[in-house]
């Protein structure tokens, strides 16, 4: 008997794992992840088995095991990576009531085939101590040559700047874009930064003044120094709102559906989200409670601009971010 | 390992041409510049650190002499990025020399994050494979010819670098 199931098994006739397990392809980092797996395996006796690595070779991944693919579900940060698996026909629509109802329009795929699990907001952090939020307006404002010498940015690489940089396409034009971010550069206050957490330490070190980062690498600092003298603008409050982001997910095409699709029904919900707005500090999609560092910060008026336009225009923000010299 | 390379070739019809020649345009001139500069960088700081260590623990006399040939090969075991790692934490501007140094000089703000640092950094990681020739070199050219250089009255240095020339000549018209 045994033997016979080996043969199968080795023919694939049999499937090779048991049904109440789910293989996740996952940017995010294992400790934000782990957690709520953890709680869901416990609830429902669903099993997981995840690879983490970066967005894009993820997505490579997938698109070279094609229908082969074991991988179940997509879970990376940004809507550009999601949006460039979509666009490969990696992942399949989602057809839950309940997440429909419960993710906003301008934070999942047009037909479905991802959607938001938390949102996080890039905005302008600046240095207390020399800094007054007057000063402050808008990411075009930091262009201006009053802060000459006084910025400090990420790498033009990170794939949350070139959704920043989208989103700045899409509200002020390529030409204006451009003329924008070539301000950035001749304001640069010291070579770009390999991440957002280096830029807010250059601001508190008082190499520069002000930047750009999410939210929740300022609020992981400050959660460990309350006194922490770098603080938060929501920037573009009188115009075109603060550039939001989300991290999401996507079913793969050849995934167990149903099992995967409950997964997600119950990642959009209360106790799930609580789990997001916790461990990373990020803002939940559906309303629950956000944490006490990140309530601290006030409520701000976000873009709405769809995040899968933002993705069509991920290509022409490189090209930009090139032109103008941004590294 | 051919594989990759192999995927690059096969690859190529898929290019989007558009998009090449704006890498051509505006990315791959700096590209081609630092990768030149990192490779002459480079180059230049392993020789200097790899034949220095190499000369010292073989010529030089000095307590601790034989720690040093065991203690110069031990970067081989720290890969480039930790080092990588532990130069930006110590001493770029936030790091910890830096932020002691503004105690009495609080304008200062060093970029070590450039060319040159990264020339370091990589070698520091690469030196111990020109120590390793090195000192098997320096240990079996013995110090006749040193000494006979110290007796026509160059100095120490030149006696060094002379030996050294004939050496390698040597070797190399053997082959």
């Amino acid at each position: 008997m045994v033997g016979l199931a080996l043969l199968l098994s080795a023919f694939g006739i049999v499937a090779s794992k048991p049904v109440d397990e789910l293989v996740i392809y996952s940017s995010r980092s294992e400790h934000l992840l782990k957690p709520v797996l953890d709680r869901y395996s416990k609830q429902y006796g669903v099993k997981f088995k995840y690879t983490t690595g970066k967005a894009s070779a993820l997505n490579q991944k997938l698109l070279a095991e094609g229908k082969d693919t074991k991988a179940d579900l997509l879970i990376t940060v940004d809507a550009g990576n999601l949006w460039f698996a979509a666009s490969k026909g990696l992942l399949m629509p989602i057809t839950s009531k309940i997440v429909a109802n419960t993710i906003p329009t301008h934070l999942r795929d047009d037909r479905m085939r991802w959607i938001g699990l938390s949102l996080r907001a890039r905005t302008i952090v600046y240095d207390s101590r020399r800094v007054k939020r007057q000063q402050l307006d808008t990411y075009a404002g930091l262009a201006d040559k009053r802060w000459r010498g006084k910025l400090c940015l990420r790498t033009s690489q990170k794939v949350y700047n070139r959704s920043l940089v989208a989103m700045l396409l899409a509200v002020h034009g390529t030409k204006k874009t451009e003329q924008i971010i070539k301000g950035w550069v001749a304001n640069l206050a010291a070579p770009v930064f390999s991440s957002d957490t280096k830029v807010i330490e250059a601001i508190n070190a008082g190499q520069c003044a002000v930047g750009i980062v999410n939210s929740y690498y300022l609020g992981r600092l400050q959660r460990k120094d309350p006194n922490y003298p770098v603080k938060i603008f929501w920037a573009n409050q009188r115009s075109s709102g603060v550039h939001v982001n989300i991290s999401g997910v996507g079913i793969v095409n050849t995934s167990k559906f149903k099992i995967a699709q409950r997964f997600v029904e119950w990642l959009v919900q209360q106790e799930a989200q609580k789990i997001f707005a916790e461990l990373n500090l990020e803002y939940p999609v559906n309303g629950t409670d956000v944490a006490t560092t990140v309530a601290s910060w006030g409520k701000f008026k976000a873009n709405d601009l769809s995040l899968s336009r933002i993705g069509t225009l991920q290509m022409e923000a490189i090209k930009v971010m090139d032109r103008a010299t941004y590294r | 390992m051919i594989a990759p390379v192999l995927m690059l070739f096969i690859a190529w019809h898929d290019i989007d041409r558009q998009l090449w020649q704006h890498v051509a345009s505006y990315t791959l001139p700096s590209i081609i510049k630092n990768s030149l500069l990192l490779l002459l960088g480079t180059l230049l700081v392993t020789c200097l650190l790899g034949v220095s260590s190499a000369a010292i623990v073989t010529m030089v006399e000095f307590p601790g002499r034989r720690l040093f040939q065991a203690l110069f090969i031990f970067p081989f075991v720290v890969p480039p990025y930790v080092f990588g790692f532990i130069y930006v934490s110590l001493f770029d501007s936030s790091g910890i020399l830096q932020d002691q140094l503004r105690v009495f000089f609080p304008e200062l703000f060093i970029n070590i994050r450039n060319v040159y640092g990264l020339s370091l950094v990589l070698a520091l990681a690469l030196f111990p494979y020109v120590f390793l020739f090195c000192r098997q070199a320096f240990a079996t050219q013995g110090c006749k010819l040193l000494e006979v250089g110290r007796t026509l009255g160059h100095r120490p240095l030149a006696c060094f670098f002379l030996s050294s020339y004939q050496w390698l000549n040597l070797g190399y018209s053997e082959r």
